[in-house]
């Protein structure tokens, strides 16, 4: 019966849109494999690798701000997870049920921070390299934002004067509602993912702790949050968008598997 | 522009804002005093200027002090809404004032708590260095914006001492404690020198602090002289 919607939905994907969605299946599988859930020697958590040069999101981000808050901040809570992944190990091997609860609130607050600072640097981009460009107006992505938003400049604008409004240490975020199959807009406060607010897949992160903003702005997180616009990927944004309605559509790792069936079944 | 002047007033530091080097640097005292105290002030005044407009049994807490503000913050005859900008701004305010207070320049402060302070201190904690560890550990504890404090809690004859921490601007005030000692550890209060290295902000940080001002609000407290 599965099969049979899925064969309804078939002839109106582009053979585009199905090499898309098999390369980014192939590669949540590939990326399933690097998190071990006990975090085991040969296989730590490691800082994510930026897709551009320290200096490359000047003027919005400078060099030191970005190096501070990448090298120093992010490099800093996934050392911490690693110890007390390994420390978690130790504890549920020996059964310490105190010394685990004990660990989880820390791991939260590591692990998230790993997380989200991961999803951050993904969707800023350099100018050059397309940071700031919105996507296309025929895209799926551009239509579903127009259609609920009304159009870019709006949400921008929102998500600017809720951001700015945040209290102490937190984080802004675009994020996809399963239920709802919207676009809505989130908060989180400490270094909690948006994954703990409820059935949400990330779209967009933005850092409004002080330290993301502090070296170069000081207090004013308003011009952070004007300029920031300028380095969005959008084209992260909408790759996460895709991804995220596929992988509901098709229960994620076992698309591939169905659409190489389907396809021989047909022919 | 909202007054840094109104029902109350964006205090003086009590020092120069160089004078606290080399533990905590000029500019950060700058930022710190004249911008994000100052916006607190200025948000406070206008939280206050709002709730007189509104009239009614609300407009009587802007006769009120910030600390008794802060105290009765849960009872206060407002709506939500007026509320959280007094939790927000006016805890902003008064945490802030406080924090310049239990500092001084270094060679000018008084490096060691006196009198029933003192006692009260090696009672609770054993000695001021376990202190210190414990105060310290908190403060560097805290997950993302918020202070940590000495408290005095309970019957003013023999109150209980304990190091407790509140997130973003929440005051001990509001749950019926009596703050002695604070630090800010906001990202702001150490970022420009610190960076992310917020036990090294703590370490220098004790440094800086007058037991003087913690000695003179116990006595407060205490009303033992």
């Amino acid at each position: 019966d599965i099969e049979n919607q899925i064969y309804q939905i078939q002839p109106k994907m582009s053979p585009k849109l199905i090499i898309l969605v098999i390369i980014l299946s192939a590669s949540s599988i590939a990326r399933s494999f690097n998190y071990d859930c006990l975090g085991n020697e040969i296989e730590k958590y490691t800082l994510p690798n930026l897709d551009y040069e320290l200096d490359a999101l000047e003027p919005v981000i400078s060099k030191t701000m970005l190096e501070v808050h990448y090298n120093k901040h992010h490099a800093g809570y996934v050392n911490k997870l690693n110890i007390l992944m390994k420390q978690l190990q130790e504890a549920m091997i020996n059964r310490d049920l105190s010394k685990i609860v004990n660990l989880l609130q820390d791991i939260q607050f590591n692990g998230g921070s790993h997380i989200n600072h991961s999803l951050y640097w993904k969707n800023m981009s350099p100018t050059k390299l397309g940071g700031g460009k919105l996507p296309d107006p025929s895209s799926k992505f551009y239509q579903h934002i127009t259609a609920q938003w009304g159009n870019f400049q709006t949400l921008i604008q929102y998500i600017t004067s809720r951001a700015t409004g945040i209290k102490g240490s937190g984080w802004a975020w675009l994020a996809y509602q399963k239920e709802s199959k919207q676009i809505v807009y989130e908060e989180t406060l400490g270094q909690d993912t948006i994954s703990m607010k409820g059935n949400l897949i990330p779209l967009l992160a933005i850092d409004v702790w002080e330290h993301a903003y502090y070296i170069d702005y000081k207090n004013l997180r308003p011009q952070y949050l004007k300029q920031i616009w300028d380095i969005i990927d959008w084209q992260e944004v909408e790759k996460r968008y895709l991804e995220a309605i596929l992988q509901q559509l098709f229960c994620s790792k076992n698309y591939l598997l169905f659409q190489i069936r389907i396809r021989m079944k047909w022919n | 522009p909202m007054a840094t002047t109104g029902f109350h007033e964006l205090p003086e530091l009590p020092y120069g804002y160089a004078s606290l080097e080399p533990f905590m640097d000029e500019a950060t005292m700058v930022v710190h005093h004249d911008k994000h105290h100052a916006g607190y002030t200025r948000n406070f005044n206008a939280a206050l200027t709002a709730i007189q407009a509104a009239g009614g049994e609300g407009a009587k807490i802007c006769t009120m002090s910030p600390e008794n503000i802060l105290r009765q913050l849960n009872t206060l005859p407002i709506t939500p809404e007026q509320r959280t900008p007094l939790r927000n701004h006016g805890g902003g305010y008064w945490n802030h004032g406080m924090f310049w207070s239990v500092m001084a320049p270094p060679k000018e402060r008084q490096e060691h708590p006196t009198g029933h302070l003192s006692t009260a201190m090696a009672n609770t904690f054993g000695s001021l260095d376990a202190f210190k560890k414990e105060f310290s550990k908190v403060g560097a504890g805290v997950f993302g914006s918020g202070w940590a404090w000495l408290v005095a809690e309970g019957p003013q004859e023999n109150p209980t001492l304990k190091v407790v921490s509140t997130a973003n601007q929440d005051s001990p005030f509001t749950v019926g404690q009596f703050p002695l000692l604070v630090v800010d550890v906001w990202e702001h209060a150490y970022y420009l020198r610190y960076q992310n290295r917020r036990p090294d902000f703590l370490e220098a940080w004790w440094q800086l602090v007058n037991w003087k001002t913690v000695d003179d609000r116990y006595k407060e407290y205490t009303g033992k002289n």
